[in-house]
């Protein structure tokens, strides 16, 4: 066992000191050599995140995790290893995803990630993501066949003016796509921010968003243009803005792997004109597990043992983005990715 | 052994640490029924009133571990996990 003990200076004096609390590990049967940070999201100004990385004795990290510093020299536990390292994020970041480090060995391993409160946060200058919820975390996402022409699926919004995402997908059925998405409290964009379609895999995804117009239970039908009878899963996302009254789709991007496989899954590259909010939406042969590339926050449908990689990040500027993900075998996938913004 | 840590200087608004204990002990051991164990991290000595410290715990035994924080110490207000737990506490 290992103890870790950081001695920090410039927090809160009082209180809970944690804005995000963040956790991930994974177990021998299931080792990687690359180890994920954990998927801890935060919309908070001048916190100081801290990672700390445990692996078995003799276990070491080959390579830290970008970005932040190392903060001991001193590691070994009793039949375990420890390693910490720290960032002091700036005004401006609204979410840190996972910090990934490489280990010298493929064992389990585990991250805990620490956000601690600034005592005297500046304000940032730009708009802030937040992620308010979502369906796989709270139980409302699905997987049924609809054998029908529309299928439905309830959602709670919480937050009026906040963006709602849905992402759905099938495999095996061409030819069938949502014709459109509606519901009572949330407005539904018309047609879709991305449709994508494996040429090899035959899965079909799509990323419908709207936005929230009352903070209550809905009931969302989902019309295809013709009979689905393919196991569907869908799920919703629900993300806040810290300013500006609409959103919109600023660009979107598909990723087809082909026949090509592999253990990592890359998502769709989309490039932003400006700040927005980044998110993807991966349709994987195996179950994803965890997210690889720093500062994208990542979570896994559950349903169906699905396993598909979501991942997010904010703060963009006018450049490319693309997460990875990923999955114990390699594989097949297929993926779609959006930049909202709210303006 | 404590290290200084390079940094930001204090009062720039961001919080920062300024040094970090690793301890050792002993590991707990498997078994069909519950176990508990004590473990003992160094006090660390010179830190400053007011400062914050944050223990992580970590032992490999697997999803069953948890951790109890100690005496004078505050758990996170959310954080359970697998693999991992940890205590929290203001140093005054």
């Amino acid at each position: 066992m290992s103890i870790e003990i950081l001695d920090i200076t410039g927090g809160p004096t009082s209180g809970n000191p944690f804005d995000a609390i963040g956790y991930q590990g994974i177990s021998g049967g299931e080792s990687a050599a690359t180890m994920p940070g954990a998927a801890a999201i935060a919309s908070y100004t001048n916190d100081l995140a801290v990672c700390v990385y445990g692996g078995y004795d003799g276990q070491t990290v080959s390579t830290g995790p970008s970005g932040m510093t190392a903060a001991s020299g001193a590691h070994s536990g009793s039949n375990t290893s420890i390693y910490a390292y720290w960032q002091a994020l700036s005004a401006q970041y609204g979410i840190i995803g996972n910090r990934p480090v490489t280990w010298s060995a493929a064992e389990a391993a585990m991250n805990v990630t620490l956000l601690i409160q600034a005592a005297s946060p500046s304000s940032p200058s730009g708009t802030i993501y937040t992620q308010r919820s979502n369906s796989t975390l709270l139980g409302g996402e699905t997987h049924s066949t609809p054998n029908a022409t529309t299928m439905t699926q309830s959602l709670q919004t919480a937050e009026v003016g906040d963006l709602v995402i849905m992402f759905i997908h099938w495999t095996g059925q061409s030819g069938v796509v949502v014709s459109s998405v509606s519901s009572s409290h949330v407005t539904w964009a018309s047609s879709a921010a991305v449709v994508f379609t494996g040429s090899v895999t035959t899965y079909h995804g799509e990323i419908w968003y709207g936005t929230v117009t009352t903070a209550e239970t809905a009931t969302v039908t989902i019309t295809f243009n013709e009979e689905s009878t393919a196991g569907t899963e869908l799920g919703f996302d629900e993300w806040s803005a810290s300013a500006g009254s609409a959103w919109t789709v600023q660009a979107a991007g598909t990723y087809d792997s082909g026949s090509s496989t592999d253990e990592t899954v890359s998502s769709a590259s989309v490039t932003a004109t400006g700040n927005g909010l980044f998110w993807s939406y991966d349709v994987t042969d195996n179950v994803g597990l965890f997210g690889l590339t720093g500062d994208y926050g990542y979570y896994f449908t559950v349903d169906n043992s699905e396993g598909s990689p979501i991942s997010f990040r904010d703060d963009l500027s006018g450049v490319s983005y693309q997460s990875s993900a990923w999955q114990p075998t390699a594989g097949r996938w297929d993926s779609g990715a959006v930049i909202f913004q709210k303006t | 052994m404590w290290r200084t840590l390079p940094g930001l200087a204090a009062g720039s608004g961001y919080p920062v640490p300024v040094a970090v204990q690793v301890a050792a002990a002993a590991p707990q051991v498997a078994s069909s029924s519950a176990v508990a164990g004590t473990f003992t991290a160094t006090a660390p000595s010179g830190v400053t009133a007011g400062n914050l410290l944050v223990a992580v715990c970590y032992d490999a035994q697997g999803s069953s571990e948890t951790f109890t924080a100690p005496s004078g110490w505050s758990a996170p207000s959310s954080g359970a996990s697998n693999y991992v737990s940890g205590a929290v506490g203001v140093c005054v």
